[in-house]
């Protein structure tokens, strides 16, 4: 279980402080799925960078397994991150210089898998996202939906907890939109992986078993 | 559309780049400027003065004095088309009315001189000099505070100085000022000292001018074939002023090759700092214009603003650099004026001003126009962030930039030095040294990739290979700049110190330090014992000299060796040819003598042989049993060569080139040469008494040669060092444009990778990595190169050049810092 304790944050603009978070109390089950919405700059993507581990809260905590995260050294978190945790991006955010497996790949060298290993992972999992013949590719050469994709695979490669997505279809069209959030719901179900999803989009947010609303930084 | 807002806008918020594009520019102008303008300071004295370098249109020359019979021959020969003049020149000891002897250069001459350019005095015009009277050099006047007026002893004369030389037309590019200062004089004076003796170095010398109207330079050209023809067996030479311009045009081609390659790799360098400079610009500037293409503005507005900026930044880092060049090109001549006779006069090449400014606006232009052409078109509003596009450098367009600097330096130089086949020659090299580079670079990167394999299990290795052998768009540029820097720099370091160690004498206390020249046979005895008296001098040496000419090398004749080597434009093996050789006779090596091939002689050995130096006898394209043929005063003599030997000229004794076995010449016409240690403290008073006993007999103080030759030396290295700099400056432009470029890529990885969960030190280390492999691509590339350059500079210098370790590990630390620096400086910390 992952917990929201008292979270609050706050950006300073020239000592003038601008709340994004108050007093956030909230719990994420395990095996469920979480869509967050809101309007913009309700504080979606901020509570979602802070709950997994990627951005420290001003005040409060983020329990999971009975630890605080933020309590953890960087080191501790790191690993937490990379055996507990998967991201999806808006924006792809795929190393630029590694091929398509590559980039699946290397999260799974980085847990300590063998290099051939990984690789034999990464291509059965762009085998199963349709990726078969594009492994050997650059992300200079994927499609938006394809490179969406090799970001699922990365995130899913290795089983996780949680899997955080935040606007994982924003940059893409409607029929690939769709194709994206059906494979990410079907892999989360099939691995009971927690799945916390940040969207503006309602017709994604019904999919999900929880609907997270907020308003200027508080849950409503 | 105004489009100051736009430019004040750029310019402001990417000062950095503009800063970095500009200092290439102003580093590709200076060098271009300064060591061209050396170059055409050169090419105007050698080439364009040639007529006056060679005293007249033909000039007959021998080491003994004409006969009558000679004479008829060039009358006939000649036939009245031309005005005649006499000179003489011949080193001896001269010294002021209580002052000390020093050795000069007298060069005696009649009331024509010259017949072409004009000699210029100090406070004065030049006159034809009166009987007792002498103009001396400038040094003479300086070191020895001679003044007009004062009375010089030349032999048994004593000339009353006129005036001080500041250039003589014919002095040609050595400054001998720097070596013997000249002395001039009146040919009677000079029959009249006493030291035109048989055996003495004396240059005897007709010159010739044309003197009738239809007299072409064709026929001036028949006119000397024909004397010399006349005298292939007598040792005469005979030269137009056109031969002295071809050993000029080959001269002069040779040193400004040099020159020309230093330009080569600085404009070569900033061309590449200039074209990562604005591809990095590109990159800097790429989400704001594409914003500003999104808020309205069109791409050719764009393009005009920036066409606009870029003509303010050439233009100003043309004119400056234009500036420095000048700056840089005044220091050169004046650091090799001792060297070099300059011309003083005209110091603005305006041509090469006015090419200067054409190369950078060309240069320049171009790579502006078709880097930014191609970034407009692809320019889209919705794609603002270039971070995660394909880098922006592109090896084709650098590669095809290059070709076109290249071609424009080809241009240029054509139009410099008149001809097509050495401009082509030195482009071609520079070209096929910018491949060898490219294809070796490649390679080492490609080996080490392989060499890297066994570590790859590691996924921060694994990664950081990943991120530098795929990454060669953005290191593969600046690692060639650097690559090409490190070497040149590196060889200037070590063949400055070969040259050094060249130069540098041997340091026991009783090393020779003068040569005693034109001691006659019978005086050799009383030199002796006033050297064994003296309790300041010690350590006598003496070796007979006699003066021979060479007559042939196997069947082959002099003439025809002569016709060859001018053929193949070999200036050192036809001045060995022209010369006058000094052969010797002995039965004994000193010790500094070396047999590297073949057998010396048992003493008393009467056969034909020869012992040859090593490096002359490599001149001459001569070996183990050829044989050689001499003229020794009008009597032949032929020997074989038997051994070849290496010299070490640094222990000062005396040696030569040729030396025959006692029996075989020892009674042949000849004078006695002697080295000797002198205290230093006691020099002067043992010169001035020896001019006084023996005025025949000249001193050569050593030291002080060797002291003037050290000075010229570190002047020329100055010059080295000012251009070295300017591609050092321009290597560290590279590294700066390359880390500028890279800057926001780096940090988006730094961003990607935490998001993947490496934690702090990871990211350090993938850094740590990717730079390492940096590192030591450079430095191994460098060091091979290095090698490889040593090998080529020795040929070229004729010195071993051996490693030196020492200047390596300082290039290696100062690299390390550049490289890691910042890194070590700009540790990111990701906000949690």
């Amino acid at each position: 279980m992952l917990e929201c304790q008292n979270l609050s944050h706050s950006f300073y603009n020239e000592h003038v402080e601008i709340p994004i978070l108050q007093e956030l109390q909230f719990q994420f089950q395990e095996g469920q799925s979480y869509a967050i919405t809101g309007t913009s700059g309700s504080g979606k993507s901020t509570l979602l960078n802070i709950i997994s581990g990627m951005l420290k809260p001003s005040k409060g905590q983020v329990i999971c397994d009975n630890k605080n995260l933020y309590e953890l050294s960087d080191e501790e978190l790191s690993n937490w991150r990379l055996h507990q945790t998967g991201y999806i991006y808006q924006d792809f955010r795929l190393l630029p210089r590694l091929t398509a497996e590559e980039n699946v790949a290397f999260p799974l060298q980085l847990a300590g898998e063998k290099l051939s290993i990984a690789l034999q992972k990464a291509n059965a999992i762009l085998d199963e996202l349709g990726l078969e013949s594009r492994k050997k590719h650059y992300p200079s050469k994927l499609s938006g939906g394809e490179q969406q994709r090799v970001a699922l695979g990365r995130a899913f490669a290795k089983e996780k907890q949680y899997i955080f997505a935040d606007e994982p279809t924003g940059n893409l069209d409607a029929t690939t939109a769709k194709k994206i959030i059906e494979t990410l719901f079907s892999l989360t179900k099939k691995n009971k992986t927690t799945l916390v999803l940040v969207t503006h989009d309602l017709t994604i947010a019904s999919l999900a078993q929880n609907k997270i609303s907020m308003h200027q930084g508080v849950l409503v | 559309m105004n489009t100051s807002a736009l430019i004040k806008y750029f310019f402001k918020t990417k000062k950095i780049s503009f800063i970095l594009i500009w200092l290439t520019i102003v580093i590709s102008s200076a060098s271009f400027y300064t060591m061209n303008g050396f170059v055409e300071t050169l090419k105007h004295r050698l080439y364009h003065s040639a007529r006056n370098l060679s005293s007249g249109d033909i000039k007959i020359s021998s080491t003994q004095n004409f006969n009558k019979e000679q004479l008829e021959k060039i009358n006939h020969a000649l036939q009245n088309k031309y005005l005649t003049s006499d000179m003489l020149i011949f080193p001896t000891m001269a010294q002021r009315d209580q002052g000390d002897a020093f050795l000069c250069s007298i060069k005696a001459v009649d009331t024509q001189y010259p017949f072409y350019g004009t000699a210029i005095l100090q406070d004065q015009l030049f006159k034809p000099l009166q009987a007792n009277e002498c103009y001396i050099a400038k040094e003479i006047a300086n070191r020895f505070n001679i003044q007009p007026g004062d009375f010089l002893k030349i032999g048994s004369q004593s000339l009353q100085v006129k005036g001080v030389i500041i250039e003589l037309p014919d002095q040609g590019i050595s400054n001998s000022s720097a070596f013997n200062p000249i002395v001039l004089i009146r040919i009677e004076e000079a029959n009249a000292s006493g030291l035109l003796q048989f055996g003495s170095r004396v240059s005897y010398m007709k010159l010739y001018k044309g003197n009738h109207p239809n007299l072409t330079q064709e026929q001036i050209e028949k006119d000397a074939e024909n004397l010399e023809s006349k005298f292939n067996t007598d040792g005469i030479q005979v030269s137009t002023w056109k031969d002295s311009q071809n050993i000029s045009r080959t001269l002069f081609g040779r040193l400004s090759s040099y020159f020309n390659l230093l330009t080569y790799t600085s404009v070569i360098l900033a061309s590449i700092g200039f074209y990562l400079g604005l591809s990095a610009f590109v990159l800097k500037i790429h989400s704001d214009s594409a914003i500003l293409y999104g808020l309205g503005i069109s791409k050719a507005i764009l393009a005009k603003s920036l066409y606009q900026l870029f003509f303010f930044i050439i233009t100003s880092g043309a004119l400056i650099g234009l500036v420095i060049g000048l700056t840089g090109e005044t220091y050169i001549v004046s650091q090799l004026d001792s060297l070099v006779v300059t011309v003083k006069q005209n110091k603005w090449h305006w041509q090469l001003i006015l090419f200067t400014l054409i190369f950078c606006f060309a240069s320049g232009g171009i790579i502006v126009r078709m880097i930014i052409n191609t970034w407009l078109k692809n320019l889209n509003p919705l794609q603002y962030q270039m971070a995660f596009s394909p880098n922006y450098f592109s090896i084709k367009g650098m590669v095809f930039y290059l070709l076109f600097v290249l071609g424009l330096l080809l241009v240029f130089s054509v139009l410099q030095t008149g001809v097509w086949a050495p401009s082509f020659a030195i482009n071609g090299a520079i070209l096929l040294l910018l491949i060898l580079l490219f294809a070796f670079t490649l390679s080492l990167l490609f080996i080490l990739r392989l060499l890297n394999k066994p570590f790859l299990s590691s996924p921060i290795m694994y990664f950081a290979n990943i991120e530098f052998f795929r990454n060669k768009r953005q290191h593969f540029p600046s690692l060639l700049g650097l690559i090409l820097s490190s070497v040149l720099v590196l060889g200037i370091i070590t063949s400055r110190d070969a040259i050094k160690q060249k130069l540098s004498l041997d340091k026991h206390s009783d090393t020779p330090n003068i040569f005693m020249v034109d001691i006659q046979k019978t005086q050799l005895n009383d030199i002796k014992d006033l050297i064994v008296k003296n309790p300041n001098t010690s350590n006598f040496n003496e070796s007979p000299l006699i003066r021979a000419r060479l007559t042939h090398i196997n069947d082959t004749p002099l003439v025809t060796l002569k016709e060859k080597a001018k053929q193949n434009n070999d200036v050192r093996k036809l001045n060995f040819l022209n010369r006058t050789f000094n052969l010797t006779y002995k039965d004994n090596l000193n010790k500094s003598e070396k047999i590297v091939e073949g057998k010396f002689w048992q003493p008393s050995y009467d056969g034909p042989d020869i012992s040859l130096e090593a490096e002359f006898a490599k001149s001459m394209g001569v070996t183990i049993g050829d044989l050689l043929g001499f003229d020794l005063a009008g009597i032949q003599i032929e020997g074989k060569v038997t051994s070849i030997r290496t010299i070490n000229w640094g222990s000062l004794l005396p040696n030569f080139f040729v030396i025959f076995p006692e029996k075989k010449l020892e009674n042949a016409p000849q004078f006695i040469i002697g080295s000797a240690h002198v205290n230093p403290t006691a020099l002067s008073t043992f010169q001035n008494q020896l001019v006084v006993d023996y005025p025949n007999i000249s001193v050569i103080d050593l030291t002080d040669i060797f002291k003037k030759v050290q000075f010229l030396f570190e002047k020329v290295l100055k010059v080295l060092v000012v251009s070295s700099a300017l591609c050092i400056i321009s290597s560290l432009v590279i590294m700066a444009s390359t880390l500028l470029a890279n800057q926001s890529d780096t940090t988006q990885r730094h961003y990607l990778l935490k998001s993947m969960s490496m934690n702090q030190n990871q990211i350090f280390l993938v850094d740590f990595l990717e730079k390492t492999f940096y590192f030591i691509s450079l430095i191994l590339a460098t060091f091979c190169l290095h090698l490889v350059a040593n090998y080529f500079l020795s040929q070229q210098i004729k010195e071993e050049i051996n490693f030196d370790l020492y200047s390596f590990c300082w290039y290696c630390l100062t690299v390390l810092i550049l490289v890691f620096a910042p890194l070590l400086l700009k540790l990111r910390k990701l906000n949690y």
